[in-house]
């Protein structure tokens, strides 16, 4: 027994490990697949296990020598931070075990149950905020978690500041927008003719609902592609990405007895095309995407162990490394041949 | 405005390679004395470009690799100086003054662009302890690299070479390489890992994920791990040591290229 323990706790190990663990974490940079397998969490558990048995025979031996003024600060630092590691290790984990995730995507209204607590996830408003140049400055979610009706807490959730309740955290993880519909339209409607009876205006027209312009007339939007393009297969418009490069939407203009006035696509890209037909030119101008917000909803039992062992960690690293009397020698109350 | 000060700090710190390469070629201290004249001026315009880019830009300049390798050959430029007055090792400085020039060089390869408005992940004071601590470590394991350097020469095949003699004692340069690791190694390991671990779980909920950048970092500390375990209780010291001071500061250049090449969650340009 005794033979085992000299074994485990003798420094060669460690190095060994150090080595092994190096060589493997170089191979995972190309494929990180290698950081899941049995064999590389082996590794880590031995590193633990060998630091167990380094603590109870040689560091906490090497503490029985400790008195003030010789080399206490460099003794305990050294016992604090060896110690933070095998916490560090334990709360990793008990994240690898005990932690779980669940994502959800979102519309404004809408909820989601968090499984296991009874509670729900609401989102009452999803906005993405940008700056006068157009780039993305924050995406934000007001949500509320509730439980039987009863609110639990409100927080508007932003990258770095997720929704804090028990042991569960809502994280902003990422947004969208549909690809297939928009929340609403901005158009440019201009009617051609004489100096009396030309007029022209911009108006918000909501998708599938209708804008009465002037003369009683009625327009509407009834279809929605994100990346337009015709599918030669059936000859119908079908979207060629999930991304933007192509928004385009189909109006009706109907006439205040419902006849069809004019009808067609808009090109938000390509604004002007299809601007010479009909007594009405219609340009697109502007849209709001159906943005959905992805939240990240984690339970994590392991993380005040993490932050505990980050704690000890560097606190003994300071003592070691920054306090007066940190050269003092430990080799003399070691043995490193076990 | 900041990108002027900079072109002029990056004159100055090749005067001082100039200088350090005539010094080691001529040994007239004068060179010297000037190399690092020349360091302490371009750190002083450095400082200016740095504070007028976060003035411009509303945020520390710690958000892309320009920015990166400026602020790292600031704390290298600034060990510098720490360095020539409590070290006083000429030589040492002559190796470690063009390193520095060389990260300014490489930072001038960049984009110099300030980023007006930071992603919302980088919108968090964590940025700025993890960024700042992690350089720092990084530009103090420079001294430990160029310390290790002048070992091998010194204790190498051409030992008896002209310019080399003038090095130090290997015992000295030992000892120096150990000193520059026990002041980086705290930094790197609580900038570089925890801060960016607690930094990662606040943004995104998880403190580790295997990100090409945070592996290079683990094998950089390991190797440092290893250089302290084996120097402190096994007793190593001389050739091996320095050999593993040298592999830990390539890998950390490692750390920086592996996120340009591989992406990640450290992907900026």
């Amino acid at each position: 027994m005794n033979s085992v323990l000299r074994y485990l706790s003798d420094l060669r190990l460690t190095l060994a490990i150090f080595v092994m663990v190096g060589v493997i974490s170089l191979a995972g940079i190309i494929k990180p697949q290698i950081f899941f397998t049995l064999s590389f969490n082996f590794l880590l558990g031995l590193l633990v296990l060998n630091l167990l048995c380094c603590l109870f025979t040689k560091i906490f031996r090497t503490l029985k020598t400790v008195r003030v003024g010789k080399g206490v600060f460099y003794k305990t630092g050294s016992l604090l931070l060896h110690v933070g590691v095998v916490v560090l290790m334990g709360g990793a984990g008990m994240t690898r075990l005990r932690s779980t995730t669940e994502h959800v995507e979102l519309f404004a209204g809408e909820h989601a149950l968090i499984k296991g607590t009874g509670w729900i996830v609401r989102v009452d408003d999803f906005r993405v905020v940008r700056n006068e140049a157009g780039d993305v400055k924050d995406y934000i979610t007001q949500a509320v978690l509730l439980e039987n009706g009863r609110v639990l807490k409100r927080h508007a959730i932003e990258v770095n500041s997720p929704l804090v309740y028990q042991d569960y955290h809502v994280y902003q993880n990422q947004y969208g927008a549909l690809a297939e519909r928009i929340r609403d339209a901005r158009l440019h409607v201009r009617r051609r003719g004489g100096e009396r009876s030309a007029w022209d205006t911009s108006v918000v027209v909501p998708y599938g609902g209708q804008v009465t312009l002037a003369g009683g007339l009625h327009l509407f939007i009834t279809d929605y592609f994100c990346d337009f393009m015709i599918d030669f297969s059936n000859k119908q418009p079908a979207n060629r990405s999930h991304e933007p490069g192509n928004p385009a939407l189909k109006y009706h203009l109907l006439a205040q007895n419902g006849d069809t006035l004019q009808s067609g696509w808009l090109f938000f890209n390509h604004p002007t095309f299809h601007d010479s037909q009909g007594e009405y030119h219609i340009q697109a101008e502007a849209y709001t995407p159906l943005l959905y917000t992805g939240l990240e909803i984690r339970k994590n039992p392991g993380v005040p162990v993490v932050i505990a062992g980050f704690v000890l960690l560097s606190l003994g690293l300071l003592l070691v490394f920054y306090f007066p009397a940190r050269r003092v020698p430990v080799e003399p109350t070691i043995d490193v041949k076990g | 405005m900041d990108v002027m000060f900079f072109w002029i700090s990056f004159v100055l710190y090749f005067l001082s390679t100039v200088c350090h390469v005539a010094y080691m070629a001529l040994n007239r201290e004068r060179l010297s004395s000037a190399a690092t004249l020349f360091i302490t001026s371009g750190l002083v315009f450095q400082t200016v470009a740095l504070v007028l880019r976060s003035i411009a830009s509303g945020h520390l300049p710690l958000t892309n690799m320009f920015e990166y390798f400026t602020v790292l050959a600031w704390f290298a430029a600034l060990t510098y100086l720490i360095s020539a007055v409590k070290i006083n090792s000429r030589v040492l400085e002559a190796i470690a003054g063009p390193v520095i020039f060389m990260l300014y060089v490489s930072a001038s390869l960049f984009p110099k662009e300030a980023s007006q408005q930071l992603m919302p992940a980088l919108q968090s004071y964590w940025l700025q302890i993890h960024v700042t601590l992690a350089a720092a470590g990084e530009a103090v394991f420079l001294f430990a690299f160029a310390a290790s350097v002048l070992y091998l020469l010194k204790t190498g095949r051409f030992s008896e070479a002209g310019w080399i003699r003038r090095f130090p004692e290997p015992a000295r340069l030992d000892e120096l390489t150990y000193r520059f690791v026990m002041v980086g190694y705290p930094l790197f390991t609580i900038g570089a890992l925890f801060a960016g671990a607690v930094w990662a779980y606040r943004a995104w909920g998880t403190f580790w994920s295997w990100d090409p950048k945070e592996t290079c970092s683990l094998i950089v500390w390991l190797i440092y791990s290893f250089y302290l375990h084996a120097r402190l209780i096994k007793g190593w010291r001389g050739k091996k040591t320095a050999w593993l001071a040298i592999a830990g500061f390539l890998s950390t250049l490692l750390t920086f290229f592996s996120n340009m090449i591989l992406g990640g969650l450290h992907a900026y340009n």
